[in-house]
């Protein structure tokens, strides 16, 4: 390459490299920091190669919990249970396995169903109706039981009528606890 | 300015290590996933899919049809097609491992790997999306095969990449650390200890904290020390290596002791970009001395 387009293309990086990272200094900090109109502005380059959230345990998880299912078919039902207790126990034992991440997945789950409840301030217990209903199935959390349910519903050898779903929570910060019982799910 | 990126690329030597090292990581990472494949990447898997606009044309949707293919309502009626992609991460990850058709190599691996992390994202953590960016960066950086004008145009990529590689991981210790300055939990000291609390993160190590605000206090304040330095001691000589070697403390407390361990192991494995040559080199010999006596002592 000739010295003089070395130092062009040189430059050309230079300015890449500074755009580069001030698009992702501004679509990965804090709000309160760079506000979302801001944010708004680079997400067109920045999405999806380099969608990238560090909020790590930042707010802190306080809501601890485990996943429940029935799952019903036209003549029978499978009882209560919890699904994730097995992959729960082998990962507190094998590190790195991939019981760590069913494991994840359920602390996942909880996460998501805490946040809404927080969000829409409804009680652990709370049964839903009406309005309030309406309100949770338009949430996060709704979303994602629906898909693993849906998930859950096609590992079946039979068909799958509904798939109830549940979740024992607790608030590790105020010790507040309960069972929310999410709507049951056709299939 | 321009000196720094059209340079000849110093590092090489380090990236490549550092780069067989991830890639050993990512292995073994996809042979231990193997039992649940279907439940993370199947269409029709436990945590669903991202979704797909179908309003929208193929075309006009950018980047995105390219690394969310799992995604794409298709995959319901030809269910089989995340085989291919768990398959071609495998074989392009040990292709790679051998340094066998290294450009090839890395594009496809970083296709493989960011459509199944895609796709599973329920399951995963910010680890996860840092091993896709890395390998983003990682596809612009090889051995400039000559000095042609396209060997000149390797290196300055070579250096455009390893810079940008560096400052993802500064942002990612910053905000990380900025996020938490505006969480009650992290300043008052108590985040730990509700962290230890989840059944989650329940081990003899996170058990400690449970109930003793000094230790959960020491941690926390630990934890947002380190995480808003890194960006800035990270390049002071001196203290650097203590400095890391906190900092591996710190994420095999996460990975073994939180169980959260793609995400501490490839916190740890990036720390490598910040190693001078001379040490990556010293860390190389240790290996091969450790290989000899295993060799010498196995008869």
């Amino acid at each position: 390459m000739k010295r003089k387009n070395k130092i062009l293309v040189g430059w050309l990086a230079f300015l890449f490299v500074i755009f580069h990272m001030s698009c992702l200094f501004i679509h990965a900090a804090p709000s309160q920091i760079i506000p979302d109109r801001y944010k708004e502005k680079v997400s067109a380059y920045i999405d999806p190669l380099f969608r990238q959230n560090w909020s790590l345990f930042a707010p802190c998880p306080v809501i601890d919990g485990r996943v429940k299912m029935k799952i019903n078919f036209q003549k029978d039902s499978i009882d209560w249970h919890y699904p994730f207790a097995g992959d729960v126990y082998w990962h507190s034992i094998f590190r790195g396995s991939h019981h760590s991440e069913l494991a994840l997945l359920e602390s996942h789950l909880v996460f998501w169903l805490g946040r809404d409840l927080e969000g829409m301030q409804f009680a652990f217990s709370e049964e839903l109706t009406g309005e309030k209903l309406a309100e949770f199935n338009k949430g996060k959390s709704y979303v994602l039981y629906r898909r693993y349910a849906v998930g859950i519903s096609k590992k079946m050898d039979k068909e799958v009528v509904s798939v109830e779903l549940a979740c024992e929570l607790k608030n590790v910060k105020t010790d507040e606890e309960g069972t929310f019982y999410l709507p049951a799910m056709k299939m | 300015m321009d000196k720094i990126f059209t340079r000849p690329f110093q590092d090489m030597e380090k990236i490549s290590f550092f780069r067989t090292i991830l890639y050993a990581f990512l292995l073994f990472n996809a042979l231990s996933l193997l039992p649940i494949v279907g439940d993370i990447y199947a269409y029709y898997g436990l945590v669903g899919t991202k979704g797909w606009n179908t309003d929208v044309p193929l075309l006009k949707q950018g980047t995105k049809m390219f690394i969310n293919i799992l995604s794409h309502p298709a995959n319901s009626i030809y269910q089989w097609v995340y085989v291919i992609f768990v398959v071609g991460q495998i074989v392009f990850l040990i292709l790679g491992l051998f340094n066998i058709w290294p450009r090839v190599s890395a594009v496809l691996i970083y296709l493989f790997t960011v459509n199944l992390h895609m796709k599973g994202y329920l399951a995963f953590t910010g680890g996860e999306v840092l091993i896709n960016n890395v390998l983003f960066y990682l596809m612009f950086i090889h051995h400039p095969r000559d000095d042609s004008w396209f060997g000149d145009f390797q290196n300055i990529l070579n250096n455009t990449f390893y810079y940008i590689l560096l400052f993802q991981v500064c942002i990612l210790y910053l905000f990380s650390g900025l996020f938490k300055l505006y969480d009650d939990a992290w300043i008052s000291g108590h985040a730990i200890q509700y962290i230890s609390r989840l059944s989650i993160f329940e081990s003899p190590f996170t058990a400690v904290f449970q109930d003793n605000y000094l230790l959960s206090a020491i941690a926390g304040y630990s934890a947002l020390a380190y995480q808003l330095l890194f960006p800035f001691v990270v390049w002071v000589k001196r203290v650097k290596i203590p400095f890391l070697i906190f900092g591996v403390i710190f994420h095999l407390g996460i990975a073994i002791g939180m169980g959260i361990f793609t995400f501490g192991m490839i916190m740890i494995v990036v720390y490598i970009l910040f190693l001078d040559t001379d040490q990556i080199r010293g860390i190389k010999q240790r290996f091969r001395k450790r290989n000899r006596s295993t060799q010498i002592a196995s008869p």
